[in-house]
Formats: C-alpha cells, sequence, structure tokens
C-alpha cells in the first residue's frame, strides 16, 4: 500500500482495515493477522503495527483475546455501524471542502444527484 | 540492552568527525539515521561495532565501553566492500558461520534464494549489485541483538531493495534494534520508527516518526529538508 | 584461534600447495636421476659415464629442491605478511575485523602460520636431504665409505647437534626478520596511515631493525647458542605484543 507520509500510517492502516471491514471483506468475528504479520502484509514498521490494533481496540472494532490473537469483535452490526461512521466521516471532509469552495448545501445535493445518475 | 552514546568524539588530527553526539539507541525499534555526507554517521557506527576508539565520550553496551567482544552481539554492515574476493558466496557464510555464534546457515541460504544469489560464484566474480547483497544477506543471517547497516541500498536496484528491506522488516522484534543509514529517505519511511539526524558531526534530532506526522504534519523527508537547509 | 588459523592457510593455499608441487617435481627428478645412476658409478676409475638425461634429472632436480628449500619457503612465509599488509590497507581490514577476535589472535594466527610453515619445511627439507644424500651415496657406491663418516664412532652428536642448530637457527633468524615486517607493516597501516611515502619510512624501520638485531646478536658469546635462540625468541616474542598492541589501539579501520 502506497502511504502519504506526512500523515501517521498507523491511521491510514486503520482506515484502510475498517474499510475492508465496512465492505465486508473482513467479517465479524473474523482473526485478524498477527502485529508481526501486519507489519509484513503492509511493509510497515512491527511498532506501528502494534499502534494500528491499540486504536482498533479503543474504536472499539476488534479486540485482544490472550494466547489466541486479535479478532473483530463478534458483533453483527458491526460492519454497518463500521459503514456508517465512515459514510459521516467521508462525508463531513467532503462537505468541509465543497463548503470551502462557496457551494451551499442545497447546491451540493443537486451536483450529487447529477453525479449519482 | 541498549546501546548508549554518550558525548562521543572523534577527530582525525584538526578534523573532527563526530563533535560529541549523545542518544540511545533502544531494542524493539528500528532507526533511520539520516545526514549529508560526512556528516559523521559513519564515524558512528565504526564507533558503536568497536572498531574505532573514541576522542572523547563514547558508546556503551551492557554499561562498558564497546570492545571486540561485543561484536559477536552487534552486527556492522559497512559500506565498503569488504568481502574476499577469493571466497565463494556459500564460503562467506562459512566464514561467519565459524565466527559467529548467531549466524544461521540456513536463514543465510534461504535469503540468498530470496535476492537469486548463486552460493557457488567467487565473489570477485559479482557485480557491485550482487556484492551488495551478499553482504546484507549476510549480515541479517545473524540474530545479532543490534544491527548497524550501513547504506545497505547502496548499489542496488529498486526490486532488491524492496525485497531487503522486507528482510529488515521481518528481522525486527523487540529484543533487537536496527539502525539504517541511507539517504534513500522516502523509501524506508514507512519501515522505520524512529529517526536521527546528524548534521556536521552533531545530533540535530532524535525523533518518533509517527509523532513527527501527528504533531507537525511532516513527513521524514520533509523535516530532513527542514534541518538540513 | 584455530578458525583464523584455518583461513590463514587458507590464504596462502597457492603459494603453499606450489611449494608443495615443486618440492615433489625436484625429489622425483632427482629419484629418477639416482634410480638411473648405474650402480657403483662413482667406485669405477675415470670419469662416471652418465647419461644426458640422467645428469639433467640430477642437477635440475637437486636444484629444484635447493630453490624449493630456501626461497621457495621464504616467499611462503612472507606471504601471510604481505596480506596483511593488504589486509590492513584496503576495506578488507572490515573483514578482519568485524570478528569478535582480539588484534593479538589476528595478528598471532599469521605469526603461528608462518612458524608451523618454518618448522615443517625444516624438518621435511632436512630429512629429505639425508635420505636423497644416504640414496645417492648407496647408488653411487661410496655408501661404505660415506658410512664410515656417518657410523657412530664417527657421529658425534656434536656434528648432528650442529647442523641441527645452524638449521633451527636460519629458521629462527628468518622468523624475526618476519617478525620485524609485520611491526613494520601495523605501523604503516597504524600510526604512519595516509602518510606519504609511508611503505618507504616502514621499510627503512625494517632495514634499521634488523641491522640492529643483528649487530646485537654479533656480540653475544660465540657458541652459546641457548643464549642466541633465547634472545632471537624474545625479541619475536616482543615485536608480536607490540605489533599487537598497536593494531588493538591505533588502529582506525
Amino acid at each position: 500500500m502506497n502511504f502519504d507520509t506526512s500523515i501517521p500510517i498507523y491511521l491510514q492502516v486503520v482506515n484502510d482495515l475498517k474499510g475492508k471491514v465496512a465492505s465486508g471483506q473482513i467479517l465479524s468475528g473474523e482473526k485478524l493477522p498477527s502485529g508481526r504479520e501486519l507489519a509484513q502484509q503492509y511493509q510497515i514498521n512491527p511498532n506501528t503495527a502494534a499502534r494500528v490494533y491499540q486504536v482498533l481496540e479503543q474504536q472499539g472494532i476488534c479486540e485482544t483475546r490472550r494466547g489466541l490473537g486479535t479478532f473483530v469483535v463478534e458483533q453483527e452490526e458491526i460492519q454497518k455501524t463500521v459503514r456508517e461512521e465512515m459514510a459521516k466521516d467521508l462525508a463531513r471532509k467532503f462537505l468541509e471542502r465543497m463548503k470551502a469552495l462557496g457551494f451551499t448545501v442545497e447546491e451540493i445535493g443537486k451536483i450529487l444527484k447529477e453525479e449519482g445518475k | 540492552m541498549t546501546l548508549c552514546t554518550k558525548e562521543a568524539e572523534k577527530g582525525y588530527g584538526r578534523k573532527k568527525a563526530l563533535q560529541g553526539v549523545t542518544f540511545d539507541i533502544e531494542p524493539g525499534n528500528i532507526y533511520a539515521l539520516l545526514g549529508p555526507n560526512g556528516s559523521g554517521k559513519t564515524t558512528w557506527m565504526k564507533m558503536a561495532a568497536g572498531l574505532l576508539h573514541p576522542s572523547a565520550g563514547g558508546v556503551l553496551w551492557e554499561n562498558h565501553p564497546v570492545c571486540w567482544k561485543d561484536r559477536a552481539e552487534i552486527a556492522f554492515l559497512p559500506t565498503e566492500d569488504y568481502l574476499y574476493g577469493w571466497m565463494s558466496v556459500n564460503e562467506v557464510g562459512k566464514y561467519y558461520q565459524d565466527f559467529f555464534a548467531d549466524f544461521s546457515m540456513d536463514r543465510y541460504q534461504a535469503l540468498l534464494r530470496q535476492m537469486e544469489l548463486d552460493g557457488n560464484q567467487k565473489v570477485r566474480t559479482l557485480s557491485t549489485g550482487m556484492r551488495a547483497k551478499c553482504k546484507v544477506a549476510v549480515t541479517m543471517a545473524r540474530a545479532a541483538k543490534v544491527y548497524l547497516l550501513d547504506e545497505p541500498f547502496n548499489g542496488i536496484d529498486l526490486l532488491a531493495r524492496d525485497s531487503i528491506l522486507q528482510v529488515i522488516l521481518a528481522s525486527s522484534d523487540p529484543e533487537n534494534a536496527i539502525v539504517i543509514s541511507s539517504h534513500l529517505v522516502e523509501e524506508i519511511e514507512s519501515a522505520v520508527n524512529r529517526a536521527i539526524f546528524f548534521r556536521n558531526g552533531l545530533m540535530a534530532a532524535d525523533l518518533d516518526i509517527e509523532e513527527l506526522r501527528t504533531r507537525e504534519g511532516k513527513s521524514l523527508a520533509d523535516k530532513y529538508r527542514e534541518l538540513m537547509q | 584461534m584455530a578458525k583464523l588459523l584455518k583461513y590463514e592457510f587458507r590464504k596462502s593455499r597457492g603459494a603453499l600447495l606450489a611449494l608443495l608441487v615443486s618440492t615433489v617435481l625436484g625429489e622425483v627428478m632427482l629419484l629418477g636421476g639416482i634410480l638411473f645412476l648405474p650402480q657403483d658409478a662413482f667406485l669405477l676409475r675415470g670419469e662416471p659415464n652418465l647419461s644426458n638425461g640422467t645428469v639433467f634429472l640430477l642437477t635440475v632436480g637437486t636444484g629444484i629442491l635447493v630453490l624449493a628449500g630456501t626461497f621457495g619457503v621464504m616467499l611462503c612465509s612472507l606471504l601471510p605478511m604481505w596480506t596483511l599488509r593488504r589486509e590492513l590497507n584496503s576495506s578488507q581490514s572490515c573483514m578482519l575485523f568485524l570478528i569478535p577476535e582480539r588484534s593479538y589472535a589476528v595478528l598471532g594466527a599469521k605469526v603461528l602460520e608462518d612458524v608451523v610453515v618454518l618448522a615443517v619445511s625444516v624438518l621435511i627439507f632436512g630429512l629429505l636431504s639425508v635420505a636423497d644424500f644416504l640414496l645417492l651415496a648407496w647408488r653411487g657406491g661410496g655408501l661404505v665409505q660415506f658410512s664410515e663418516i656417518l657410523l657412530p664412532q664417527n657421529l658425534d652428536m656434536e656434528k648432528v647437534g650442529d647442523v641441527c642448530s645452524t638449521l633451527g637457527m636460519s629458521a629462527l633468524v628468518w622468523l624475526t626478520i618476519l617478525m620485524v615486517c609485520f611491526f613494520a607493516i601495523v605501523m604503516q597501516a597504524s600510526l604512519l596511515r595516509g602518510k606519504r611515502g609511508s611503505f618507504w619510512i616502514s621499510l627503512l624501520i625494517v632495514l634499521f631493525l634488523a641491522i640492529m638485531i643483528l649487530r646485537a646478536g654479533s656480540l653475544l658469546p660465540e657458541g652459546n647458542t641457548a643464549i642466541k635462540v633465547l634472545a632471537h625468541a624474545g625479541i619475536v616474542v616482543l615485536l608480536y605484543l607490540l605489533s599487537g598492541w598497536i593494531m588493538e589501539k591505533h588502529l582506525s579501520i
């Protein structure tokens, strides 16, 4: 994965993993790779990989089970929750940038409908 | 075990390659040692590897100044072309096996395969790039406590660099520390977690890179430019 | 130390092999010449009628053995030192100093190689010369005359002792000179590093020390080999320790 090196890498990996949960690529209750494996997969520093899981745990998306590894939380709703959260986040950022260009919310709505066709 | 550098100085006649640097190398980290040519990076590495005596201060390992015995735990990869030309790639491995208890011949052979090196070829017949790969393979086949890699990517093509970086990442564990001195700041950015900057024989910065990104929104390359202008 | 020694011999492999091959060649030629010598050739009156081939084999064979035993051995013993010079003055010094071994051990392995080469050579060439001499005497028919010289009545331990001590002493003196060269090389690589003409300065050091040692040697009481041996051994040890110390403390790679 190509990283933007001026933004913390761990956040970018967190987003990538959340995206996979949101799109169903990673399922609820699924076992996630170990810290070392994650580091190898993404070609990042093992400390960064450890931090990724710390953050995901804080956000309630995964949990560490002693001796077994790290798993996505066993929640039916987890995919929906993460999807919604990410959608809101994307929308917020989009709106911010559009408003900075001078658009009103109605105008933005129209553009989206047009583009959505 | 921490490799502590305290006020290390090294002078050659009137010139001072190191003017007093102080920092620690702690296990579980991969460090980038950055700075322009002549800033003292290689001098520090040789001092830390027990190849140079400091003019003042020094480097401590297990609470004593680094000495010849510590070479058994501290692995140093010089920039120079130091392998004996008359040896074959396999014989280089045997040499390391003879002198380093932490050397794994299995690991070496695996690395050779990964880097597509022929074990029977004599070093003098290898191209610069292949010799560079061989050096890296034989050094990383050791299970050292500290790895000091002086410009390990010199003369190596892109794919081989990726491959070496993979090996370095795979070698990192909470018990060891890896220090990479390189000019390829952008390439090693995601692999290293701490950076030490040298300038004119002095330390310009010692920082955690993710914190740099969080607090200042800068990449390692950006910070380098900022410090070295 | 054993591992270091193994690699030192490995580095000299080519030269030692050449020495072995030429010794074998010379010996085979000499033996061949002796074989073709008509029995009791030397006892016949007048010029012994020897074929050109026999003469060739005898002379060339002996010549090769003599050269191998002197120059060959000397060159082989110079090799570890010459290699050290190349190693200390190039990037290959890393290969020696990366490993967890003391400089004393690294240098010691080279000196030990020389000691072994010299000792083995003295032994082999000594035995070969005695054996060849006896064979020649037997074949040439003069064994009875020669054995009269060699038999116990005439065989003084003193005479044998003289021969042994001459051989041994030469080897020891040569070792001392080698040690002086090691010292000069270490000096050149460390203290005089990079200075112009360092090679010539170190050469001067070698000559100066060698002359001093030989002068000092001539001052010692004649005939007392024990003192001479001790003196040479002492100088060898002193130079070794000094060179090792310089390598350890002052060598910057």
